[in-house]
């Protein structure tokens, strides 16, 4: 199939869905591009750092109204693309289109939500049911997200991953062995990666009381940042009130993108923008405007898409 | 932009601020009937400083969506005073893990495969945020609570469809479980012209492992021959992930949606406890 990028995207950017040929074609084009990708991408900045998303396809399009539009900046996305928003089909198109054509200024890595397990449950496999009445095109995303790499370096200095560190990976050059083209696993280092937290509470390793999971204190990031020569780690995963937060004096940093998250957290959301000369400044933005719409439909259907008012509850 | 808050001038929008309109600040509302006033505080997440203040007096990470802000305060003219929020919930939550602590489904297999044996635990506390929580009570010494094996809710009188006079639902907190699953603690009010009904649920799965849902109702009927009557219900449930799991057809029924389906998973439960005590308000 003959794909027409900027056709796709002026329909997706009205929120029309593509047919569903088109997408599973789209995900092929992606994987192709993936598949050369190493497990730790270097880039050079200047380049824009998007933590989570969500489905929030409306405060994506705010992000390029406030950084940049692309080819004119260029983009580092955090992964967590998928899940809890409305819009999870529509910002994950939109991403990989964009992908598709500026393949070396938009880069995306994984997240913990890029998964079958997890979109099962928190609401990206039932948007594409409901969206396009099978799950094929569910299948075909995330047989692509299987694809997608796992971290990036910024101009040798900033180490960017989804969640954090892992015991098991001391340097880089362990990352680039991981075989990652499979379901993110439940646990070894590719589990890590995109899903341990920094901790005050811990100065090193400490092991989750779930009974599965790290966080990472500051002197396992300061050995990390020695051991492999770079200045700072940037991550996303967390939610913060204000849209970023900086740890451990400032050596670890969380970029939150989806502001309002769910459209209900009243939080804000940031985008960090790495300069040529290496200055870092967080963006910070609020709810796109268009939200308003959802907020009033969100008073009325829940999750499921069904109505919910009045509510006779007992 | 913040000195711009609210933008709104004669009706027209100061430039730059029409993003700013949609952000929850705090949203009071205040609504009295029949002797009671209530009030219900709709704020966004806790900040950083906020959240650090909070693990600091809890010992343990907070969830990750925290409405530490929010509240729903009922207040009778007696003295009598529920509030359900947040924090006080928080500190109704296990925080050093002497309860027995559930571990995720495939923690034997993480715990197998891991090489780094010498790792620490970090410190041991309820991650499944279950609080034992029924709201916080200021009761008047004239009035005491009645244990009450007869007097349940009356839930035929709640299932007329009388004109619904206010209605908020707060989310309290909610997480992910690291992926594991979901635990949510919210609490939602409507009012009539002849009752009132309060539901404060905890809603607990942990995947591959159990459901457990808390439910806290305060009903008041304001005139029950004369009298103001609370009736506070409690009822705990819990069952196996796999036995819920198993109503439902994979091939034919969307999985996730029917596990987020809260009311459903409650109807596959069985009850594990079932507290009533009545309060007689003059």
């Amino acid at each position: 199939m003959v794909l027409n990028i900027d056709e796709c995207i002026e329909h997706v950017i009205k929120t029309e869905l593509l047919d569903e040929a088109v997408v599973v074609a789209i995900c092929a084009k992606v994987k192709e591009l993936l598949v050369d990708e190493s497990n730790v991408i270097q880039l050079a900045a200047p380049v824009t750092v998007v933590g989570d998303v969500h489905g929030q396809f409306y405060d994506l399009i705010e992000i390029f109204r406030i950084a940049g539009q692309c080819p004119d900046t260029n983009y580092l996305f955090l992964g967590d693309y998928v899940d809890r928003g409305y819009f999870s089909v529509e910002t994950i198109t939109l991403l990989c289109l964009m992908k598709i054509r500026y393949p070396q200024r938009v880069h995306l890595i994984r997240g913990n939500h890029e998964s079958r397990g997890i979109t099962q449950s928190y609401g990206f496999y039932t948007e594409c049911v409901r969206k396009y009445g099978s799950a094929n095109v569910w299948k075909s995303f995330t047989d692509m997200f299987d694809y997608m790499t796992l971290s990036a370096v910024i101009d040798n200095t900033v180490f960017c991953v989804h969640g954090g560190l892992s015991p098991s990976l001391v340097h880089l050059d362990q990352i680039k062995l991981i075989d990652r083209f499979r379901e993110i696993p439940h646990e070894g280092p590719m589990a890590d990666l995109v899903w341990s937290d920094p901790s005050p509470s811990n100065n090193d390793f400490a092991v989750s009381p779930r009974g599965a999971g790290y966080t990472f204190g500051k002197r396992v990031a300061e050995r990390f940042l020695d051991v492999n020569n770079v200045q700072s780690i940037l991550r996303a995963h967390q939610l913060c009130q204000n849209g970023y937060q900086q740890l451990f004096g400032g050596i670890v940093s969380t970029v939150w993108s989806a502001p309002n998250y769910c459209y209900r957290c009243g939080n804000m959301a940031s985008v960090l923008e790495v300069s040529d000369t290496g200055s870092q400044f967080f963006n910070v933005f609020d709810a796109a405007p268009e939200n308003a719409k959802i907020q009033e439909n969100n008073d009325h259907y829940n999750m499921n898409g069904e109505s919910i008012l009045p509510d006779y509850f007992v | 932009m913040e000195a711009f808050g609210g933008g709104d001038v004669g009706g027209l929008k100061a430039p730059g601020t029409s993003n700013t309109t949609l952000r929850k600040d705090m949203q009071v509302r205040e609504f009295e009937h029949r002797g009671w006033k209530v009030t219900s505080k709709n704020a966004p997440i806790l900040s950083s400083g906020e959240i650090e203040k909070l693990e600091s007096e809890l010992g343990f990470p907070v969830p990750e969506m925290i409405f530490g802000n929010n509240e729903l305060v009922l207040e009778h003219s007696s003295g009598l005073r529920i509030a359900f929020n947040c924090c006080d919930a928080l500190r109704k939550v296990d925080s050093t893990g002497t309860s027995g602590l559930l571990k995720v489904a495939y923690a034997d297999d993480w715990a197998r495969t891991r090489q780094d044996t010498d790792t620490e635990i970090a410190k041991p506390y309820d991650w499944t945020y279950t609080p034992e929580y029924r709201g916080t009570w200021t009761i008047p010494s004239s009035m005491q609570f009645e244990e009450d094996g007869e007097d349940a809710i009356p839930v035929d009188k709640l299932m007329k469809p009388d004109p619904i006079l206010f209605f908020d639902e707060l989310d309290l907190f909610e997480d992910e479980l690291g992926d594991n699953g979901t635990a949510v603690l919210n609490v939602k009010i409507r009012i009539m012209q002849e009752r009132l009904l309060v539901l404060c649920r905890f809603h607990l799965r942990v995947d591959d492992v159990l459901f457990r849902i808390k439910d806290v109702r305060i009903f008041v009927e304001f005139n029950d021959n004369g009298k103001t009557v609370l009736i506070k219900d409690y009822i705990l449930r819990e069952a196996p992930y796999k036995d819920v799991v198993r109503r439902i057809d994979p091939i034919i029924e969307d999985l996730g949606a029917k596990l987020r389906d809260v009311n459903w998973v409650s109807s596959c439960m069985k009850i594990v406890a079932h507290e009533v005590e009545k309060l007689v308000i003059g």
